[in-house]
């Protein structure tokens, strides 16, 4: 799973332009609900995004500051990142673990 | 509904597969909502009128044949079952052009709309849609009704603008895609995680029979203009809110003010439609979500209305559950029939300048939106002419009157705070509502002396002679008082005590303790009244708390001892005055009075159930308790020749009120001994014998005394107080004492006894609850919001005391006098009760219960905190919890036990408790868990604890293998057919099915076998065995011996026709009859379901009352005529309840009813009366039951008890004049009543109508129709 952050701010301005929302570079830090994005568009753009990135918004979390392009793509880096660590760490364990059994 | 279902297994499940697929979860929730028996059913309507040009009036038919062909929704038929098919064919929706003169327009226009308006469309009829236009030569008027389940709003916006003409031609979106596995599966994870945390919907003031109010829906508009609107959108947009959400969070925070400041759940009916996406197909893609929205208090508007988005971008993120599956994880045992979440709320979007453009013009007036189960509907709608429709639709009957009316003011000022000029959205203030104008301020109290035992002494004064203290010892004078007092005062005075010292009054009831507690007074001490009964561990703890020196107590060795123990001085009672008057002349006045020792400003110390286990001392000043007092008195206008009886125990503050209201006026205080100070005959008894003018208790012994019965002529004035006063308790009084008034009390200890009173009236017992009520001259009663702010009308609050009554405080506790006192710049010194409430806009008060665990036992005063810290402290004890279980009974305590508890730690616990605790705060079981259910925030989660474990003595039933008798087979096969496999024990949702599979089944059931089951009784108890005694009783279980079923409700009937049952005491031999009979009747079928107490009903008369009795509850148009029907006995019932009624007669039809003794004699056997019911179950229902049976098996059995029952009463049943004509069908085949002419001896016109066959072939078809005949020609 090879994500970096272009690639998730692309998806999001795509899916927004998808939805006739023109979001410039300048914006990414600008809320999303203040540019004009209601409420059908943006469950729409965070299901997308869910499917996509197979990660779980905690919408409710995330609304309570304003939601830019720039916190969204950041959000889905750090569940990406999360899962990621979790992968590594499992294989280094279980790397470990098979170590140990040698050993003995 | 005479839908048919398919009648083999295959074609059912395919229609049932057909048919669930592209009902939509809003759809459903319509279309579910019209089925008997559920909570605030009804169809889903929406009626419009709109202004359209002339000229678009003779395309319109064309129009709407083009909708028609390509909407397949708007071809859709849905029977009685749910099931959906297209309607075959070319179908035409007719539109219907009526044209007017300019003169008549608005004539024929409003009948339109009325008829519209009014309930047109039949349930399984198709089309749902009505059009109907009214012309004139300049102007035109289109009028719709349709179901709602047809189309959402953006649907009906598309849908009048094809009609207008608009051909826009764009093509039709897909219907959203139905949600993947993965997504559902996601979604269930995140619903039963959120579901149980979603807080109850808000506590609005409802009428008492809100859950069945009548169809009336009330509609209210606001218009926002665009100036509102525009500053509206603007500061919403600056913070990161979309308007819907603005205005949403206006709504939530408003009812939750109307709370109590409460979190609570809304229903947010979400639209699945994109608006942005073009017209979609026509549909109702509507989805309803709770959504909790948080309490506001304290709160800015920006971080509320932020959360409250927040959640609905989460939850609607979900939304591949909808409301009912979320409610169904949040509680899966819950009532299904309940409303959840009944305030709901929609944003739709409007494009008014579009169809200005067509010539369309709604009338936001007119329009009528019904929506079954739903209490107030609010509507967003954003217009694209920059204003904002703000609709409000509500059912008229289920609130009180005037609170909607209010409640939407309130929000067109919270919405122009918002918009206002420089409105800082972030500023907690904004949110709060302006306080409304001041109460009145508390009326001021005459000070009519300065200390009690003052004021008790001018009357002694005044009248020596008169008896003070009636007992079983006699009278007790004033001036015989005064002189034991004085007695006391001086042995006090003697053994050191000095001016403030507190006195225990420790002494058995009787006249002894109102002598030491006025001695006491005299000596310039503060008393401390204890109940005699109080263990010993919580005396100990009194003793150190009051730091105590003296008691005045019995001189029985075992108490004095436990005094000294703890290091009190005692001081015996005199004893002449003690047990008789005293022969010694009666003192001069002058010499009765002590030296002036002066006296604290403090008169007693009561002590009260604290909720961290010690108990709490009440310091209450002489000033305060006077207050109190001489206001009570001047309430019931209490003079020289009343007697009181003092009901209570001297430990509660009652017992100040039953000694000082007489002592102060000149009246009599009356007396119980100890042993029989409970025992209700005794106090009818004392009551009859010293003429008791006045009761002055706890509700509970009051009910107790009207449950003793008899006459109590002498009682002028009842007292109530302590707790909820039982609706039907005041007329139970009355029936005790005629004439008599009952004043319902209240307020606290702390407060000086009470402070708030309501006399009640009639109409209070249809309330809600009996009024608060008003507040006692010199105090005040305030419902305050966390903020010690007044809250509005109709808002809860925390009811506070105010005034001359409130109490200084807890003895020696400054800390926990801090927690409930507070002096408030306002306010003043001010007690928080923990009670809440909400005053009207008349200024009485309603009490809702408390705030905390406090809670009431018998009209004691209880903290289960202090409960559960005396358990906590045990070594076997982890956890507890204490409740008090709703069927009475006291206390319950729920433990979790340490690994080491002793096996006989039950006992212990309790040993314990009872040396700790009153009595009526020892649990009277223990029940020990592995865990103490939680809530979300970490209290004690009753609703699970309810359910966590049995309570001792109501074991749970054993899954018993499913009884084979006829009903379960037959219900079973249907079941099995619908859902694929066999029931067990589970219930029909847990199996899979959902409430439209539940609709089938009663459709089959009802279609195949005739068992008219109602939707919502079935929802009751939803499994095999539910249902089979639902089919073989025709009603779901109760636990009235009396019931009744009404299989359709009827608006405005044109007549009534009341069923009685036959012997067995159920209705299913008489679903033929009903379901023959036309529709505007209105009829209701009585049944017994168990035997009536022997004493409610010891006769055949009797036994009909209960039936007058239980309709009159129901039925709120007593004034429509009736029929009343029986078949044998319940024949017999129907003539005498022609007699007792209070409804019109107009006919009572008998279905071979035996009226002769001779005919009505039966053997007394039990083994005949066992065969002959075999014999009757068998011939009337078809079931086929042995003689063991009706041994074993226990509905039966019950069943058969009735049956001997009403065998009896008929046997003994002595018949009498039936005041109207009568109608007598006769069996062609050995007719129950030989003699023909035996009728007419008791009614003035009798009509007798042979029948073909038996007995038992009455119902036959042919039969049944003659029968209908004659109860139709009961109104001709």
């Amino acid at each position: 799973m090879a994500v970096n952050e272009p690639n998730v701010i692309s998806t999001i301005i795509g899916q927004l332009a998808g939805q006739g929302y023109g979001i410039g570079p300048e914006e990414y830090e600008a809320d999303l609900v203040g540019a004009g994005v209601n409420s059908v568009n943006l469950v729409r753009l965070l299901s997308v995004l869910e499917e996509q990135f197979d990660v779980e918004f905690a919408v409710a979390e995330l609304f309570r500051e304003p939601v830019t392009v720039a916190r969204l793509a950041a959000e889905i880096n750090a569940q990406i990142n999360a899962q990621i660590n979790a992968q590594i760490n499992a294989q280094i364990d279980s790397q470990v673990d098979a170590q140990r059994a040698v050993g003995r | 509904m005479t839908e048919h279902v398919g009648t083999t297994a295959g074609t059912t499940a395919e229609t049932a597969a057909a048919s669930d697929h592209g009902l939509g979860p809003l759809q459903r929730a319509y279309l579910v909502g019209d089925q008997d028996g559920l909570e605030l059913r009804g169809p889903a309507r929406y009626y419009l009128a709109c202004e359209l040009p002339v000229s678009a009036v003779d395309s319109l038919q064309q129009r709407l044949d083009r909708l028609v062909r390509e909407a397949p929704i708007l071809r859709t038929r849905v029977g009685a079952d749910l099931t959906r098919t297209p309607v075959a064919g070319d179908p035409v929706v007719p539109v219907t052009v009526l044209d007017a003169t300019e003169a008549a327009f608005d004539t024929v226009d409003g009948g339109v709309r009325d008829e519209f308006r009014s309930d047109t469309l039949e349930f399984d009829a198709w089309p749902q849609l009505r059009v109907t236009v009214v012309r004139s030569d300049r102007r035109a008027r289109i009028h719709l009704v349709y179901a709602l389940w047809l189309m959402d709003a953006a649907s009906l916006a598309r849908f009048l603008r094809a009609l207008a003409g608009d051909t826009d031609g764009e093509p039709a979106a897909p219907v959203p895609a139905p949600p993947t596995g993965r997504r559902r599966e996601r979604d269930e994870r995140y619903w039963r995680k959120v579901a149980p945390t979603l807080p109850e919907t808000v506590e609005a003031p409802l009428r008492p029979d809100w859950r069945h109010a009548g169809r009336a829906v009330t509609h209210r508009m606001l218009h926002l203009d665009r100036p509102t609107a525009e500053a509206v959108t603007r500061q919403a947009k600056e913070h990161g809110l979309t308007v819907p959400m603005v205005l949403l969070t206006v709504y939530g925070a408003l009812l939750g003010a109307v709370g109590g400041g409460r979190p609570h759940t809304v229903t947010l009916v979400r639209s699945q439609q994109d608006p942005d996406a073009g017209d979609g197909q026509l549909g109702n893609h509507g989805t309803p979500l709770p959504v909790a929205v948080p309490a506001a208090e304290g709160r800015d508007f920006v971080s509320l209305a932020r959360e409250v988005q927040g959640r609905v971008l989460e939850q609607s993120l979900h939304s591949s559950l909808s409301g009912p599956e979320i409610a169904r994880l949040a509680d899966p045992a819950g009532d299904r029939r309940r409303l959840l979440y009944p305030f709901a709320f929609t944003a739709t979007e409007l494009d008014t300048p579009r169809e200005a453009e067509l010539g369309l013009l709604r009338d936001w007036d007119t329009l009528h939106l019904r929506v079954p189960q739903v209490l107030l509907d609010h509507q967003v709608g954003v217009d694209r002419d920059g204003t904002i429709r703000l609709g409000f639709d509500w059912r008229t009957d289920a609130f009180d009157e005037g609170f909607l009316d209010d409640f939407v003011e309130q929000y067109a000022r919270a919405v122009d705070r918002l918009a206002a000029e420089g409105a800082d959205w972030t500023d907690p203030a904004l949110t709060q509502a302006p306080a409304p104008p001041a109460a009145e301020p508390a009326r001021p109290a005459q000070h009519r002396g300065a200390t009690l035992q003052q004021r008790v002494l001018e009357t002694v004064d005044r009248m020596p002679e008169a008896p003070a203290v009636r007992d079983g010892d006699g009278v007790l004078t004033y001036a015989e008082l005064a002189d034991a007092a004085a007695e006391v005062a001086r042995r006090l005075t003697t053994a050191g005590a000095t001016v403030g010292d507190h006195v225990a009054i420790h002494l058995p009831r009787g006249r002894g303790q109102v002598v030491a507690i006025l001695g006491a007074l005299l000596a310039g001490c503060v008393y401390i009244p204890l109940d005699w009964s109080l263990p010993p561990g919580r005396l100990d703890r009194i003793t150190r708390q009051a730091r105590l020196r003296f008691a005045v107590t019995a001189d029985e060795g075992s108490v004095a001892d436990g005094w000294q123990q703890r290091g009190v001085r005692t001081i015996a009672v005199p004893t002449a005055a003690a047990t008789a008057a005293p022969t010694a002349a009666p003192a001069a006045p002058g010499e009765r009075r002590l030296p002036d020792r002066g006296a604290p400003d403090v008169a007693y110390v009561i002590f009260t159930s604290g909720s961290t286990g010690e108990p709490k001392g009440v310091v209450i000043r002489h000033h305060a308790v006077l207050n109190t007092v001489d206001a009570v008195n001047d309430l019931i206008k209490l003079g020289p020749s009343d007697s009181v009886l003092s009901v209570s125990s001297i430990g509660f503050d009652l017992s100040v009120y039953d000694i000082f209201g007489p002592l102060l006026v000149g009246a009599a205080v009356v007396m119980l001994p100890e042993d029989t100070a409970r025992t209700p005959s005794a106090w009818t008894r004392t009551v009859t014998e010293h003429a008791v003018t006045v009761w002055n208790s706890a509700p509970a012994l009051a009910a107790l005394l009207a449950e003793e019965g008899g006459a109590l002529p002498s009682i002028r004035s009842y007292l109530l107080s302590g707790d909820w006063i039982p609706l039907n308790l005041p007329a139970g009084l009355e029936r005790l004492s005629a004439g008599a008034e009952v004043i319902s009390l209240g307020g606290a200890t702390e407060g000086s006894i009470w402070s708030i009173h309501h006399r009640i009236a009639p109409a209070d017992r249809t309330g809600r609850s009996i009024p608060y009520g008003k507040p006692l001259a010199g105090q005040d009663i305030l419902v305050l919001d966390a903020r010690r702010g007044v809250c509005q009308d109709w808002h809860i609050g925390e009811i506070h005391i105010a005034g001359d009554g409130v109490a200084d405080g807890y003895l020696n506790d400054p800390q926990r006098t801090a927690e409930a006192f507070v002096d408030d710049p306002r306010h003043g010194w001010i007690y928080r009760t923990g009670d809440r409430g909400r005053r009207g806009p008349d200024g009485v008060v309603e009490f809702l219960g408390r705030a905390d665990t406090q809670v009431k036992v018998n009209g004691y005063r209880v903290e289960l905190g202090e409960i559960e810290a005396q358990l906590n402290a045990m070594d076997h004890v982890g956890r507890s919890a204490a409740c008090v279980p709703q069927d009475g009974g006291g206390v319950l305590a729920y433990v979790t036990l340490a690994a080491d508890a002793p096996a006989d730690w039950r006992e212990r616990s309790i040993a314990a408790l009872r040396d700790q605790l009153p009595s009526y705060m020892v649990p009277f079981a223990l029940v020990d868990l592995d865990e103490i259910p939680l809530t979300a925030n970490g209290k004690v989660d009753h609703r699970r604890l309810r359910t966590a474990a049995p309570p001792p003595g109501a074991p749970a039933a054993a899954a018993a293998p499913l009884d084979r008798g006829p009903h379960t087979q037959e219900v079973a096969a249907c079941w099995t057919e619908l859902l694929g496999r066999p029931p067990g024990t589970e219930g029909f949702f847990e199996s899979g099915g959902s409430s439209l599979d539940a609709i089938r089944l009663l459709s089959m059931l009802r279609g195949r076998f005739g068992y008219d089951i109602a939707f919502g009784r079935f929802l009751a108890d939803p499994t095999v065995t539910g249902l089979a005694r639902l089919c073989r009783t025709g009603h779901g279980s109760s636990s009235e011996a009396v019931w009744s079923f009404t299989p359709r409700p009827v608006a405005r009937p044109r007549g009534r026709v009341i069923v009685f049952p036959p012997v067995g005491g159920g209705v299913a031999c008489y679903a033929g009859l009903v379901r023959s009979l036309p529709g505007d009747l209105d009829v209701h079928l009585l049944g017994f379901d168990r035997p009536f107490d022997a004493a409610a009903a010891p006769t055949l008369a009797a036994a009909a009352e209960l039936c007058l009795r239980h309709l009159e509850a129901r039925i709120d148009d007593p004034g429509v005529p009736c029929v009343l029907v029986g078949w044998s006995f319940g024949g017999a019932l129907a003539v005498e309840a022609a007699r007792a009624s209070s409804f019109p007669v107009s006919r009572v039809v008998v279905l071979d009813t035996p009226v002769s003794a001779a005919a009505r004699h039966c053997a007394d056997s039990d083994g005949a009366m066992v065969s002959a019911f075999v014999e009757d179950i068998r011939r009337a229902g078809g079931v086929v039951a042995s003689e063991r049976d009706v041994d074993t098996d226990p509905a039966l059995h019950r069943r058969f008890e009735v049956y001997r029952q009403n065998m009896l009463l008929l046997r003994d049943w002595q018949p009498g004049r039936v005041p109207a004509p009568l109608v007598q069908f006769r069996a062609g085949e050995r007719p129950a009543e030989p003699d023909p002419q035996a009728w007419r001896e008791w009614a003035p016109t009798v009509r007798t109508v042979a029948l073909t066959g038996g007995h038992f072939d009455v119902f036959e078809p042919e039969n049944v129709r003659r029968v209908q005949d004659e109860i139709e020609g009961g109104w001709q």
